[in-house]
């Protein structure tokens, strides 16, 4: 019934970020992505982390599930910048050895991919903790109508990822069952050789994917006697609205943009 | 009405009958209990109704119209249908979305829609939760859900498959007030499979299964008094059976009837006296 | 000192995050070495919670749970909790779940194995808890998923028997069988109770099996205890138990409504025999 996974997951508070159309969220967020690797000076990204940072305060989230939302991809991340630094030559030489280098030029570098990473994962992260996952399927669907012309099955797709998504919590609280009837059978998870480790995912596995077979093949049951029975004959019952708010946000971005390309100038 | 005419049928892995020349029919607004030990074909013949089974033989009718192909989903508009784990029959991702599931699939325009999901939902005493997630819901509360979801498409008929058995027993007290209701309201049909017998006295007849096969078919209180077939088929007796049986076998002379709980204590008091 | 013991137990899921939700709160609970303690309480009142602690599956966030003589706080490591799982033996609801082998046999032997037997000692366990829950030996080679549900339960229950565990804990263990497979069930766990010693605590809705079964109740509300006794001192009180979301026995529910009628017991009846004793000799005074 409940997950342990948290972080990253949608906050169900009320605030400026909370209401936008989700559709509006997510070209904007899938925008910003792209506007970050359009900065190229220090002036820039510090505008941008502003911006950022502004977003972040709006949502009203507690700072702290930002960090643990980037807290697992920091090695990934470090290592990373690492790499970009005692890889870029340039600039004032101050250590090296061998084909290694650290230099100005490198350390530039590795701060700026430093804040490209961060800046990403901050703007994913508020889209994920202000939107449920329900609305992000919505928003998929309605941006991609235009796709049913060349006869992709728009709606097909918008059901099975909302269906997938809805019973992500149920599978996740079943997998958390079942490994704990088996540890109850001294199963351990978490110590032995390797082998072992992977041997003990097996009693979990099997159960796993039986009761998801289960599960479907009654869900199958339940839709069809509730009357579905596919295509686009459908009305829907969610709307998605364009409000005031999401017309601000787009001219926000906007002035965001233009700020960014002047940066750049300097 | 309900007609079920010698239905025989055998799931595709299976060699054995799950339905075995059964007939039965259902009057319009009755309340059927159905009931049989586990693996007695109770599911079995439920789906079949609703057209959820295939390759079977005999015939069913459901309100004059013969169950084929062509008149599947005109049926199934007719029916609704609440299964046992609640957390396997929720589409939606809200109570809500849910609720509106089958009128989306009807296609009702979406004023309609919204008034009906919160009429439905007024009817379990859910309104409060329309925007809730399924997956922070009490059992008792998703069950009130699926049913909303069911009586939103205003049928004639209700089958509920061990709807109230992951339940406590405050939960089932809550469903079948609930249903008690409707049923008035909205002058339904149910068929209500159960293990609990004690659920089955609010019926207008009870159906006993046994090997696909319908044993007996009854008042709840007649078939009560027959406290053989009802242990033969691995049920449970009633409460005054269970003392009625104690206390005949210290000799004492008992009326051959089915009492209900009161009028067995009646009894009793009389005696005493 | 009781078998188990808990001491002043908290628990919280997710603690320090907006979905943090307190299951526990001063929880103190005793159960003595060969009891049959019964565990009760509306939906999400905290019972599942609470025997995962006492398996070591949780570990409180406050206060210590003591099984035998192994204890888990809130600083245990997850060594420290698998010595708690070495006597206690869980049958989860819809125990049917956990089944994945290939034949009965090599699944109900699966714990044994797990816990150090060699193959062949866990074969001759797993052997003796089939007969146990009277499943015969030609369902020894058979796959699990082939049988019925009632026949996958004893699968699933034999598994657990096979632990050889001193304390047996039980979520709602009958939930979905007919009336005679749970009576069956049931049974098998007070003859576990009355000729092996073994400590059982059933987590469950039906007040019949704890009149029937039980020598301890504990009463759940909101994740707190608010009353523990025997079922005679627990079932005296209707209009307390209404208040907590729970019914009575149907035994006490028809007792009461004799004594309402001018009737008096000198000792309040809980299942039909009780009643039906006490009835019997005035019955046939009378007549
Ligand atoms: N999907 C299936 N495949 C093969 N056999 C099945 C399937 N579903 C049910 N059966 C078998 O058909 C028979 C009737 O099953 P059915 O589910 O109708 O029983 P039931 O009376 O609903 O039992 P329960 O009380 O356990 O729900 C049983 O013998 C069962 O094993
Ligand atoms: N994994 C979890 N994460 C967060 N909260 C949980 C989790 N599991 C249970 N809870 C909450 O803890 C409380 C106690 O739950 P628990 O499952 O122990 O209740 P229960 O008495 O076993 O109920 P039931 O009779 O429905 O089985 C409930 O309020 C529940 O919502
Ligand atoms: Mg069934
Ligand atoms: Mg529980």
């Amino acid at each position: 019934m409940f997950t342990k996974v948290i972080f990253g997951r949608y906050v169900p508070i009320d605030s400026v970020i909370h209401r936008l159309d989700p559709r509006s969220k997510l070209v904007l967020s899938l925008y910003f992505i792209v506007l970050v690797f359009f900065a190229n000076n220090w002036q820039s990204y510090a505008f941008l982390a502003a911006t950022t940072l502004a977003t972040i305060l709006l949502t009203k989230v507690q700072l702290k599930f930002f960090w643990e939302g980037i807290r697992p991809l920091i090695f990934i991340i470090i290592l990373t910048v690492l790499l970009q630094i005692v890889f870029s030559a340039g600039g004032t030489v101050y250590w090296h050895w061998g084909i290694f280098s650290i230099t100005s030029m490198g350390l530039v570098n590795g701060v700026y991919v430093f804040m490209r990473f961060f800046l990403i994962i901050c703007m994913s992260t508020v889209l994920t903790l202000t939107t449920p996952p329900l609305l992000i399927a919505d928003a998929v669907e309605s941006l991609m109508k235009p796709l049913l012309k060349i006869k992709v099955p728009v709606y097909e797709i918008a059901l099975m990822l909302s269906i997938a998504l809805r019973f992500i919590p149920t599978l996740m609280d079943e997998t958390q069952k079942i490994m704990n009837a088996q540890r109850a059978r001294g199963v351990n998870f978490s110590s032995g050789s390797l082998i072992k480790r992977v041997k003990s995912i097996v009693p979990i596995l099997i159960p796993l994917f039986i009761s998801a077979f289960n599960r479907a093949e009654d869900l199958a049951t339940a839709m069809e006697s509730r009357g579905y029975r596919g295509g686009d004959h459908r009305s829907k019952f969610r709307i998605l609205k364009w409000r005031g708010a999401d017309t601000i946000a787009c001219v926000g971005m906007a002035a965001i943009t233009a700020g960014l390309f002047l940066l750049r100038l300097l | 009405m309900i007609e079920v005419k010698n239905i025989t049928y055998s799931y595709p892995n299976s060699d054995s009958k799950a339905l075995n020349d059964l007939s039965v029919t259902i009057q319009d607004q009755q309340w059927i209990a159905l009931v049989g030990h586990n693996g007695s074909g109770k599911s079995t013949i439920a789906r079949v109704i609703d057209g959820l089974v295939e390759g079977y033989q005999g015939e069913v009718t459901v309100n004059g119209m013969p169950l084929n192909d062509d008149t599947v989903w005109d049926i199934r508009d007719q029916i609704g249908f609440v299964f046992q784990n609640p957390d396997n029959q929720f589409v939606g991702a809200t109570v809500q979305d849910d609720v509106a599931f089958g009128l989306e699939n009807r296609n009702v325009p979406r004023p309609e829609m919204v008034e009906r999901v919160q009429q439905a939902l007024e009817v379990v005493g859910m309104s409060e939760f329309a925007t809730r997630e399924p997956s922070s819901l009490s059992g008792g509360q998703k069950q009130r859900v699926a049913l909303a979801g069911a009586i939103a498409l205003q049928p004639k008929i209700l089958i509920l498959d061990e709807a109230t058995s992951m339940l406590d027993p405050q939960g089932r007290q809550e469903m079948l007030e609930i249903l008690k209701q409707m049923k008035q309201r909205f002058e339904l049909t149910i068929i209500m499979i159960t293990h609990d017998l004690s659920e089955t006295a609010m019926a207008d007849r009870v159906l006993l299964m046994n090997h696909g096969q319908l044993v007996a078919d009854a008042q709840p209180e007649k078939l009560f008094a027959r406290t053989q077939v009802i242990k033969d088929n691995g049920l449970e007796l009633p409460y005054s059976e269970q003392l009625k049986e104690q206390l005949a076998v210290a000799g004492i002379d008992l009326p051959r009837e089915y009492m209900n709980e009161d009028r067995m204590v009646e009894w009793l008091w009389d005696k005493l006296n | 000192m009781g078998q188990i013991e808990l001491n002043n137990v908290d628990y919280k899921y997710q603690p320090d995050t907006p979905f943090e939700a307190t299951a526990l709160q001063a929880i103190n609970f005793t159960v003595e070495t060969g009891s049959y303690t019964a565990l009760i309480g509306h939906t999400g009142s905290g019972k599942s919670t609470l025997i995962q602690l006492i398996d070591g599956l949780i570990k409180p966030t406050s206060g210590e749970v003591t099984v035998v003589d192994h204890h888990s706080t809130a600083t245990s490591n997850s060594k420290d909790l698998d010595q708690l799982r070495k006597n206690v033996g869980i049958v989860f609801q819809f125990p049917e779940s956990q089944l994945f082998e290939e034949t009965v046999l090599k699944d109900i032997a699966f714990g044994p194995k797990n816990f150090g037997k060699t193959d062949a000692e866990a074969t001759a366990i797993a052997k003796k808890s089939m007969a146990l829950v009277g499943l015969t030996e030609d369902f020894a080679e058979k796959s699990p998923f082939d049988l019925s549900g009632g026949q996958m339960r004893r699968v699933a229950i034999a598994g657990v028997l096979a632990l050889e565990p001193e304390i047996l804990i039980l979520d709602e263990p009958t939930a979905g069988l007919d009336a005679s497979g749970q009576a069956q069930i049931m049974n098998l766990f007070k003859q576990l109770n009355v000729e092996q010693g073994i400590t059982i605590i059933l987590v469950t809705h039906n007040m019949e099996d704890v009149a029937k079964y039980a020598n301890q109740v504990y009463v759940l509300n909101h994740g707190a205890i608010v009353k523990s006794g025997t079922p005679r001192e627990i079932f005296a009180n209707q209009q307390w138990l209404m208040e907590n979301y729970l019914t009575v026995p149907v035994t006490t529910r028809v007792a009461q409504k004799l004594i309402d009628k001018g009737y008096s017991f000198d000792e309040f009846p809980l299942t039909v025999a009780e009643l039906s004793q006490k009835l019997i000799p005035k019955l046939k005074g009378e007549q």
